[in-house]
């Protein structure tokens, strides 16, 4: 299972710098990157290279982290790519709890980043239905 | 059950009564030695004094009169027998000064000697003291109490935290006396480091200087796995020792046989029903150097009034947790509320760290309530929408609490400022506009 990292922070002037800082002083490499806050406060979601490096190196700079479990599906890059992979989820009752995506790689493969509410499922259905999970180790 | 003054702590109501009522006659004739009470007690005749009752024909003493007699204005022996000088710590307004002779040392580290031994700790415990020592009251006032109990006695004060936790390992240390909001910080700093609060030989914690409530009692005990004790006492009434738990934890003995208590109703000054909440006025019984009639405290409590004599054999009345005092009184929106009542909703839930703050502002013509808290690290798992319920559940329970809505803001761990002697709780810029 791929990791993801999330990070707190009060939404202040320079605490994405703070935040990033401390990815680039471990020398982890950010791979996707989603920011959902409010006006107050947001959550910073990083796919990185070796994301037990950057938990470390986040807990040690003292700032709330935790890891998560995420599923991350390779998808044509083309137009309703995203929607049939959804609704092959949607139509088994697999709730969607948080969905980012990013293009990588020579070929521009899109890659969609899964928070679900049941991973071992997920991950069977779509496998069933020929979509490729990609490991931490291709990412 | 030990006791370390059995006969005192336990005597008989009407014995403790007599003793107080002569001890009340002893201290209005010694007080009227000075300027002060010389004039103030000019029409009072003690001698027709026949119930402890009577001490509400004197008048009341205000931390005002203790600043305008500054420096020796009260006092009533020679200077040379003067031992040891000690200050409040300023919370409101300008310090006050109180002298101790001998004698009056001796007396205080008693009624220390007995709050430590009645919590069950004794002569075998390493005991730390982690406040603050010099002019404050804490620092001095338990470690004489703990030495005459004979402890090992570590003066380690205040600060410096991670070897404060050293201290506490390399010695093997097992009571240790705090303020709630540092020994809270310290269990966060053991965590940092790799500790588990839990793998001390903490067994004991004298927990004061700080109003604080029941869910912080118990956090404290939760974390350390220990058993905590409230402590009650203020610099006026020589500091640490006036009253702290015996090991029923219902409510705190109040040392009857040196402090004359009276509760009453903080704006009329009339006494109150037993287990009505009230402002604490005390009247030392003891007290050479200073001694000090009806002392209007401005700390909030009541009598615990449950109708037994407390099991544990101690004849002494009990006092409730202090609220908080009469001048923290916060008044949002034409609704009175205390501090406390905030920390107790904070304390209950577990997501929330031990650091919070309370900001009070004017928006246009309307008072805002901001709650500032600290999110724990632990519980923490990377789900906004998880934070805006937590965040609407703690706005619904102080609300409820309170009636007022407050606006609740989460902080980072280890932003909010956090003090290592009195924490600073409470911003009020309304008078600033």
């Amino acid at each position: 299972m791929v990791k993801q990292i999330n990070v707190f922070s009060e939404d202040q002037p320079g605490k994405l710098d703070r935040i990033t800082g401390v990815l680039a002083d471990a020398n982890v490499n950010i791979l996707a990157v989603k920011i959902s806050s409010d006006e107050e406060y947001g959550v910073f979601q990083f796919l990185v290279d070796d994301p037990e490096k950057g938990f470390r190196a986040f807990k040690q700079a003292g700032i709330t982290v935790s890891l998560k479990d995420v599923l991350t599906v390779g998808v044509e890059n083309k137009p309703g790519s995203l929607h049939h992979m959804l609704d092959t989820l949607r139509k088994d009752n697999i709730d969607i709890e948080d969905c980012h995506g990013f293009v990588a790689g020579r070929e521009k493969k899109g890659i969609i980043v899964l928070e679900v509410s049941d991973p071992a499922a997920a991950r069977r259905i779509l496998e069933q239905h020929g979509y490729s999970l990609i490991g931490s180790s291709e990412l | 059950m030990a006791f370390w003054d059995e006969n005192a702590e336990t005597l008989p109501r009407d014995k403790l009564e007599e003793l107080q009522v002569k001890r009340l006659k002893d201290t209005v004739a010694r007080c009227r030695k000075t300027i002060f009470y010389g004039n103030r007690l000019k029409d009072v005749d003690e001698s027709r004094f026949s119930k402890p009752e009577d001490v509400a024909l004197l008048p009341f003493t205000t931390k005002n009169d203790l600043r305008m007699n500054y420096d020796f204005g009260l006092v009533t022996v020679p200077r040379d027998e003067i031992v040891r000088m000690h200050s409040s710590s300023g919370t409101t307004g300008k310090a006050t000064v109180i002298f101790h002779t001998r004698r009056d040392i001796e007396t205080w580290s008693d009624l220390v000697a007995r709050c430590i031994v009645m919590t069950g700790a004794n002569k075998a415990d390493v005991f730390q003291n982690i406040i603050s020592y010099g002019m404050f009251t804490g620092g001095l006032g338990l470690h004489y109490g703990a030495e005459k109990v004979g402890m090992l006695t570590i003066p380690s004060g205040v600060g410096n935290t991670k070897r404060q936790i050293q201290l506490m390992k390399d010695f093997n240390t097992t009571v240790f006396h705090a303020t709630p909001s540092y020994i809270l910080y310290v269990s966060e700093v053991m965590v940092q480091e790799g500790y588990d609060p839990k793998e001390f030989d903490l067994r004991i914690g004298f927990v004061g200087a700080e109003p604080h409530s029941e869910q912080t009692r118990q956090r404290i005990e939760d974390i350390y796995d220990i058993g905590a004790f409230n402590s009650y006492g203020m610099s006026e009434l020589n500091g640490p020792g006036v009253a702290f738990e015996c090991e029923e934890k219902n409510g705190m003995h109040f040392w009857e046989d040196q402090y004359l208590l009276e509760v009453v109703d903080p704006r009329t000054g009339e006494k109150l029903a037993p287990g009505e909440e009230g402002e604490l006025v005390v009247t030392t019984l003891g007290r050479e150097a200073m001694p000090i009639i009806r002392y209007r405290t401005g700390d909030l409590a009541r009598i615990v009034d449950d109708g037994d004599k407390c099991a544990c054999g101690r004849t002494h009345v009990r006092i409730s947790r202090i609220k908080g005092r009469c001048d923290d009184m916060l008044i949002v929106r034409g609704v009175n509320l205390y501090p406390s009542q905030i920390e107790d909703v904070l304390m209950s839930f577990p997501e929330v760290a031990t650091n919070y703050q309370i900001l009070m502002e004017r928006e246009g013509a309307l008072d805002s309530l901001t709650v500032k808290v600290e999110l724990y690290p632990k519980m923490f798992d990377g789900d906004l929408r998880k934070l805006k319920k937590l965040e609407s559940d703690i706005t619904k329970s102080i609300q409820e609490e309170i009636v007022v809505r407050p606006k609740v803001e989460f902080h980072e761990p280890g932003s909010l400022p956090r003090t290592e002697g009195k924490a600073v709780r409470v911003i009020d810029t309304r008078g600033e506009m």
